[in-house]
């Protein structure tokens, strides 16, 4: 059989209009090609088909083959039916109008049409296609199904189970996308309900999604309930603040105030999705808790409000003290990862040219000076673009739970995962990824430089095999690991070989390969030797620039493009807390930066606020380490700013302020630039433009878009390559095996929502965010007597915290994991810096000793 | 209320191995559990699920869609009356009738929903056609067919509904073999056929 | 059910020339002692169609014999069997058989039968359907209420593995491997609906898939992969065709359709049951002739030729034949509907005393109920259309509410919904408004029909 290769397009008629569309394509997309658009409640383009709603049905004609006479066109669904060469869709037959009438009329009769009190009115297409498509009167007579109304399915969605049409797509996207199926329909036929088993509470991060899908009504925000009318809202295109994916919002606006954040379609970024903090987590931004004017410290420390005069004075006489007693590098800048590109360059800017310090960090807790630990092989830190995951043929996840640390590009790997990307998940610890991942490396904590060179080991033991069938010469590679093999990798990896021999097939397999690692593993002590092992496994593959390192905060890369990094001589942003603390640092400059709660050592942050002679804050809100500063100032929000913003590919994004800002609150770059100028330096900066113009004219890393900010759907930048690199295999330098002894090894890591200030401001989010927990194995439980669900203390180097236990087996024996965002004191009030790992033991807690501390 | 160890067993060593899928063995593990507790509790969602990684919602979804699982207590016998039109042509209605009746129950009018006896022994409701339909009117208790059931019969047959048992019986039809035996002595009766020359 | 008229070609011939009484093909094994178990199945000449088809034929040979046999599916789509094997084994494997054995039509049951009295029937037709189609998983769908079904046929594979039919390597022939379970349904009427029984299978909510791909094609059967779904009865008939050639069967009875059938028979008749009688038996033959006349020799009002799914034929049209070509074409075809339709052959018989309009809202009243809720015109209308016949039938209808009915029949119905489910829903509905309009008409006009109760008409036990 002779097949011929299938046409890319076709053509075919819709109305009488010839459209030509690719091969494949569904019928209800081709009459949008032809400009005709057939109405549809079911049928979304990011969800798998359902056929569902029968309302766009069309008459279509198949062409006949030649020679016979013409079949008669038939009604069809257009969403189910895929284009054909000479097929004619007539979206207008009498019976598809007919078909239509009635799929109106039957969702109709059962819908409460309670559309003066719901929120969807005005935007809802259960409405618009019923004035468009529906009967104009009503003959239903008999009783309307009552159903729940105003139901809680989690604290963040309300369903209305009378107007539910079920059309599935909320069914579908939770399946689908986030693959967390805790909402479904029960029962059957007339009676569906939607609903989670035994009415749980939903707990997915990605459930605000099915309002924006839900198309009448059915499905609201209890955060947006009965708060504004569509056409009340203004709207200001932006970009979410909360997480480096920097997926592209709308500000919804009523009464300049944020009113609802609603996902902006950028399929670079994040296709039409966002996580719920994104989506919830904006009321801190008209919060009355806000800073409202600057605070100057009196002579006897405590903070009472000031004009900007005063405060601008008054920082400057202190760091000018500093810096003319101290020199520059007696001041420790640390910030900038939430910040924008403006405030970002501002605050570069301010600590080169004004302070004169190299000791600039916007990565807290920071060990290593190198920003990129690629740098060596001529790379960014990251490589690829974001939308490369749904091509992947494997991708290795190594330091990170992708759910809570890039949370839309989770759902971009799942898309490549379901399209047969091979998964491996390299953790100390069950992350979400575990359960699609196709292998799992769960190695010893701070094992990564281990563990990778056990996989490259194993490539020069089996090197991948190209095109032609030609197996890589890796003979190199074998000194730049110093001849390990992959027994005694593995060994000091705590894994098994036969597994890092499997994983490295898998990755030398693959097409195209993808690492991703956690934004930790880039600023922790090793992170040179890990970007040597990744880097040389990029080149191991032939693929050098599949391997990325993420970055945290915002706009933590576009802090990075800009500067914001350690300069000659400069120290990390943990050094520089340490040496604040020991007094060889005297001011600390903090921009948004709540080092109390960040730093891994919650004494040593507290022993350098307290040891510096001036500590200089930009904050929204009153926080803890803002208390111990002498001079504090308020800052605007992500949505009262206009500027850009770079995401974790190197994107660079623009934002437009949606809210004005009270002459109270002053963007950073601004606040810096006023202060420059009473430090008699100024950066002269009076409008964001300016700030913008000049960071793209200065920063090499923008110099690819020709001195304009990039329109919607932004543009990928890159640092230039160093000079220096070579294309050899660069050695790995040796990192020791760490022994944890007797105790448990503590991993620490941050789950999306914690209780942080900015959650804490919606307090609906705030309620879904767990009681602080620490996980420990079954195992260990055991053997230390501890039960699952009773208190439990935490003990370390640097103190002690109380916990609930949890006892499962997502950590291995030996490990015990807490998250670093729960809870008060957080678990960095246990920790010590500096020391390579935190051994803690953990003592039941006696009822009689409780003392709060949660 | 949750699941045996054998039970357990029963589902990764017998049903999951039967298919491709491990979903796939989700209805022959809920009939299990059901076959064990008479019904199925919240805890049988989780535990079927960890066992074939799927949601507990998912599986309680799934259990909800089918009539026959129970996600409620159930009396300790079920009955259930045909009530399709062949079992209703010959009086299933009055059965049905009859039998809640004579278990103190309300025959509900037109309503599906089931109804339970006070001590718990019994559960009662209509259901759809068995396809026993030649021994209308059918009752079905514990999944055992019984028939014909009339409303006359109905003292007989709560007090030994082994009597009226039709499990493994031939149809009707077939009493003396299998050969479709035509039946001279109705012929006489029956009218002329339509076209025929009358 | 086919929706499509076909042409009005070659005129049906009776079953002419079929020496009566009819000697039963399928159901041999009711009244032998241990009937249903192995060795009995062995005397009657079980497993020689399997032996023939592995030692003399090649697969492909298997499959045109049974196209030629002309045999169509017995479960109510009346598809040609040999070209279903035959498109299934031109996809690629593996690939699956489903034997669709949820027979839940009201008034239809002799899959019941015929699985109770001869279980290796259906597995020696389901290994034959195996080796010519080249599938090594089959699948037995059965639904939840026949427990005694799923244990008779639990039993029959046990003795069938034990024997060898089953297994690997089968009767010798290396490389035939074969093995098949039992999953039993929890009670969804649906199911019967093949996509919605695949989904069932795979442990989802019975909800019919989209179409296509279509269960023969990849991404459209069982576990995604190609799949065979045929009825019990249809199977039973393969073993048959191999043992005594595919002209043997095709001359039985309906040219068009041809073979035995095994017609079921209930509501108003003397002698309720099932009838193995070649296809295309006059339905006048069935009441009168085997079925024992009607009870208390009334006449007849109506049948439901192929049980509730498909739409009434008034008493007077007893000559009509009883097969799937005729009951799909015109003058049995009646737009915007489509046809009558034969279903599964379950007869279910109206005498005149039946109060119409019970019998119909009682029909609304189990669609509504099975609606799987997937599709709008499905899940709403049939519901509707329950509460509108509800009301009528307890005597609260209105001159107007008979105009709503037929226009809600013609949203559901026609090819609107994902499945055929909505046809059927409205078939019973929108015949018996076109046959007995003056019924539904007295009762809207506050003239309720006083039969007992209005609700059918007790018979005496016995």
């Amino acid at each position: 059989m002779t097949a011929s290769p299938p046409p890319a397009t076709v053509t075919l008629t819709v109305d009488g209009h010839e459209v030509t569309v690719p091969a494949g394509t569904l019928a209800v997309e081709a009459a949008r090609a032809a400009g005709v658009d057939v109405p549809v409640f079911c049928y979304h383009p990011k969800l798998s088909l359902a056929g569902a709603c029968r309302m766009c049905m069309c008459e279509i004609g198949m062409a006949s083959p030649p020679g016979q006479p013409p079949r008669p066109p038939a009604m069809m669904t257009s969403c189910t039916t895929r284009v054909s060469n000479g097929m004619t869709i007539n979206t207008m037959a009498p019976g598809a109008l007919k078909a239509r009438e009635g799929v109106i009329e039957f969702l109709l009769i059962n819908h409460p049409l309670d559309c003066p009190v719901c929120d969807a009115g005005g935007e809802c297409p259960l409405q618009d296609n019923s004035h468009a498509w529906g009967p104009k009167e009503s003959r239903f007579e008999e009783q309307k199904r009552l159903a729940r109304k105003g139901a809680a399915l989690s604290p963040l969605v309300v369903l209305d189970q009378e107007r539910c049409i079920v059309c599935y797509r909320c069914t579908r996207f939770m399946d689908e996308v986030p693959g967390e199926a805790e909402l479904s329909f029960f029962n059957r036929g007339y009676t569906s309900q939607l609903r989670t088993v035994g009415d749980e509470p939903m707990k997915s991060r990605f459930q605000g999604n099915i309002i924006d899908l839900c198309p009448c009504g059915a499905l609201t925000s209890e955060t947006y309930r009965f708060k504004a009318r569509p056409q009340d809202l203004d709207h200001a295109d932006s970009v979410c603040g909360q997480c480096p994916v920097g997926c592209n919002v709308m500000l919804d606006t009523r009464s300049n105030e944020v009113a609802r954040v609603r996902p902006r379609q950028n399929e670079a970024v994040n296709e039409i999705w966002i996580c719920d903090k994104g989506r919830f987590a904006h009321h801190y931004t008209s919060s009355p808790n806000r800073l409202s004017g600057p605070w100057v410290a009196g002579d006897g420390g405590e903070l009472r409000t000031s004009s900007w005069a005063e405060a601008h004075g008054s920082a400057a006489v202190r760091l000018q003290a500093v810096k003319e007693k101290h020199g520059g590098a007696a001041i420790g800048v640390i910030g900038g990862r939430n910040l924008t590109n403006e405030d970002a360059y501002a605050l570069a800017r301010f600590a080169a040219e004004v302070l004169e310090t190299p000791n600039v960090d916007f990565r807290v807790g920071a060990e290593t000076a190198v920003a990129n630990p690629l740098a060596p092989f001529g790379l960014n830190a990251f490589n690829t673009t974001l939308a490369q995951a749904e091509r992947a043929g494997a991708i290795l996840l190594i330091g990170t739970d992708v759910y809570d640390e890039v949370p839309v590009q989770w759902l971009r790997i799942r898309k490549g995962a379901k399209a047969g990307a091979k998964l491996i998940v390299a953790n100390p610890r069950a992350t979400e990824a575990d359960r699609i991942a196709f292998q799992r490396l769960r190695h010893r904590p701070g094992s990564e430089v281990a563990l990778v060179t056990g996989i490259l080991a194993a490539l020069v033991e089996t090197p991948p095999v190209d095109g032609e069938g030609v197996a890589r010469d890796l003979s190199g590679l074998s000194d730049a690991i110093g001849g390990t093999t992959v027994e005694v990798a593995a060994r000091h990896a705590g894994v098994k070989p036969e597994t890092v021999r499997a994983v490295a097939a898998t990755l030398a397999g693959a097409k195209n390969p993808l690492v991703y690692a956690g934004a930790r593993l880039a600023i922790r002590h090793d992170a040179p030797s890990l970007g040597t092992a990744l880097g040389n496994l990029g080149r191991a593959l032939g693929h050098p620039e599949c391997v990325n390192f993420f970055v945290e905060g915002a706009n933590g890369r576009g802090a990075e493009f800009a500067g914001l990094v350690p300069g000659d001589g400069g120290v990390p942003a943990g050094e520089i807390i340490a040496r604040a603390a020991s007094g060889q640092i005297k001011a600390l400059y903090l921009v948004g930066e709540n080092i109390l709660a960040t730093h891994p050592d919650r004494a040593q942050a507290l022993a350098a606020l307290e040891a510096a002679d001036v500590v200089v804050v930009h904050e929204l809100f009153a926080t803890e380490t803002a208390s111990h500063a002498d001079v504090v100032f308020p800052a605007v929000s992500i949505a009262e700013k206009d500027g850009s913003i770079t995401n974790i590919e190197g994107r660079v994004q623009r934002i437009y302020q949606a809210v004005r800002p009270s002459p109270d609150r002053l963007p950073d770059w601004r606040i810096l630039s006023d202060l420059s100028g009473v430090m008699g330096l100024g950066l002269g900066y009076v409008a964001t433009s300016e700030v913008t113009r000049d960071l793209l004219a200065d920063i090499p890393a923008y110099a690819s878009l020709g001195g304009k900010l990039p329109g919607s759907e932004g543009a990928i930048t890159r640092e230039p390559a160093d000079a220096g690199h070579s294309d050899s295999w660069p050695t790995i330098a040796p990192v020791p095996v760490f022994e944890p002894g007797d105790g448990l090894t503590l991993v620490t890591w941050s789950e999306l929502v914690g209780n942080e200030t900015i959650v804490a401001e919606t307090p609906e989010l705030l309620t879904t965010v767990p009681e602080a927990y620490v996980e420990i194995n079954r195992d260990d439980a055991s053997r230390l007597g501890l039960v699952d669900g009773t208190q439990v203390e935490i003990h370390g180097p640097g103190g002690a915290v109380e916990r609930v236990l949890r006892v499962n087996g997502r950590v291995p024996a030996g490990v015990c994991f807490a998250p670093d965002n729960l809870g008060s004191p957080r678990i960095n009030a246990v920790a010590r810096h500096g020391v390579e790992f935190t051994v803690v033991t953990l003592s039941p807690v006696q009822e009689a000793a409780l003392i709060g501390g949660r | 209320m949750s699941l045996s160890q054998a039970a357990r067993d029963r589902i990764v060593n017998d049903f999951i191995p039967r298919y491709p899928s491990k979903r796939a063995a989700l209805m022959p593990s809920l009939w299990l559990a059901q076959e064990e507790a008479g019904w199925l509790g919240p805890e049988v969602f989780e535990e079927v699920g960890e066992l074939l990684d799927l949601h507990p919602t998912d599986v309680a979804s799934v259990a909800s869609f089918y009539v026959m699982f129970h996600r409620r207590k159930i009396g300790d016998r079920l009955i259930e009356v045909c009530e399709n039109p062949s079992c209703f042509l010959n009086g299933s209605d009055q059965t049905y009738a009859r039998i809640c009746d004579r278990l103190g129950l309300e025959a509900g009018h037109g309503g599906h929903g089931m109804q339970t006896t006070p001590d718990g022994k019994f559960s009662v409701r209509p259901t759809e056609c068995l396809a026993a339909c030649d021994y209308a009117p059918v009752v079905q208790v514990d999944l055992r067919f019984y028939g014909p059931v009339h409303e006359a019969d109905v003292d007989a047959f709560l007090a030994n509904m082994e009597a009226f048992s039709i499990q493994g019986k031939p149809s009707v039809s077939m009493a003396n073999g299998p050969q479709a035996v035509p039946v001279d002595g109705w012929e006489g009766h029956a009218p002329p056929a339509p076209g025929s020359a009358a | 059910m086919t929706q499509t008229p076909p042409a009005a070609d070659a005129p049906i011939q009776h079953g002419a020339g079929q020496p009566l009484p009819w000697e039963p093909v399928l159901m041999t094994a009711v009244g032998r002692e241990g009937g249903r178990f192995l060795p009995d199945y062995l005397l009657r000449g079980g497993y020689q169609g399997l032996t023939k088809a592995v030692q003399e034929m090649d697969p492909d040979s298997v499959i045109k014999e049974v196209t030629d046999s002309k045999l169509l599916g017995r479960g109510g789509a009346g598809f040609p069997t040999g070209v279903k094997w035959g498109g299934t084994k031109r996809n690629p494997g593996p690939r699956h058989l489903v034997v669709n054995a949820d027979e839940s039509e009201p008034g239809t049951y002799g899959n019941r039968y015929a699985i109770d009295a001869d279980p290796h029937g259906l597995i020696e037709g389901m290994l034959v359907c195996c080796f010519a189609v080249g599938i090594q998983q089959a699948y037995i769908y059965i639904r939840g209420e026949n427990l005694y079904g799923a244990e008779v046929l639990e039993h029959a594979l046990k003795e069938a593995y034990a024997a060898g039919y089953i297994g690997k390597n089968i009767l010798g022939k290396e490389g035939f491997n074969v093995d098949i379970s039992v999953t039993r349904g929890a009670g969804a009427y649906v199911c019967g609906e093949e996509t919605a029984l695949m989904e069932s299978l795979e442990g989802r909510r019975a909800q019919p898939r989209i179409r296509p791909p279509f269960p023969i094609e990849v991404g459209g059967g069982l576990f995604g992969r190609p799949t065979v779904v045929n009825n019990v009865e249809t199977l039973m008939c393969v073993p048959h065709i191999l043992v005594r050639g595919a002209a043997w069967f095709a001359s039985i009875g309906a040219p068009a359709c041809p073979g035995p059938k095994l017609y079921t028979i209930s509501g108003h008749v003397n002698r309720p049951g099932v009838y193995e009688l070649p296809m295309g038996t006059t339905l006048y033959d069935l009441i009168y002739k085997y079925a024992g006349g009607m009870k208390r020799n009334q006449k007849v009002k109506a049948v439901s030729p192929g049980a509730l799914a498909c739409q009434l034929l008034p008493g007077t049209d007893l000559n009509v034949q009883m097969d799937t070509a005729t009951l799909t074409r015109p003058p049995h075809w009646h737009p915007p509907f489509g046809p009558v339709g034969f279903g599964a052959g379950g007869i279910i018989v109206y005498g005149e005393e039946t109060d119409i309009v019970q019998v119909v809202a009682r029909a609304a009243g189990f669609f509504a109920r099975e609606s799987c809720g997937k599709c709008v015109p499905c899940r709403e209308g049939t519901h509707w259309m329950q509460d509108v016949l509800g009301r009528i039938a307890h005597g609260h209808g209105r001159p107007r509410d008979l105009g709503i009915l037929e226009d809600v029949t013609r949203n559901i119905g026609g090819r609107k919904t994902l499945c055929a489910l909505g046809d059927f829903s409205v078939n019973s509905v929108a015949s018996a408004l076109r046959l007995f309009r003056p019924e539904f008409e007295a009762y809207c006009n506050g003239h309720a029909r006083s039969s007992a109760a209005g609700s059918g008409v007790p018979v005496a036990a016995g």
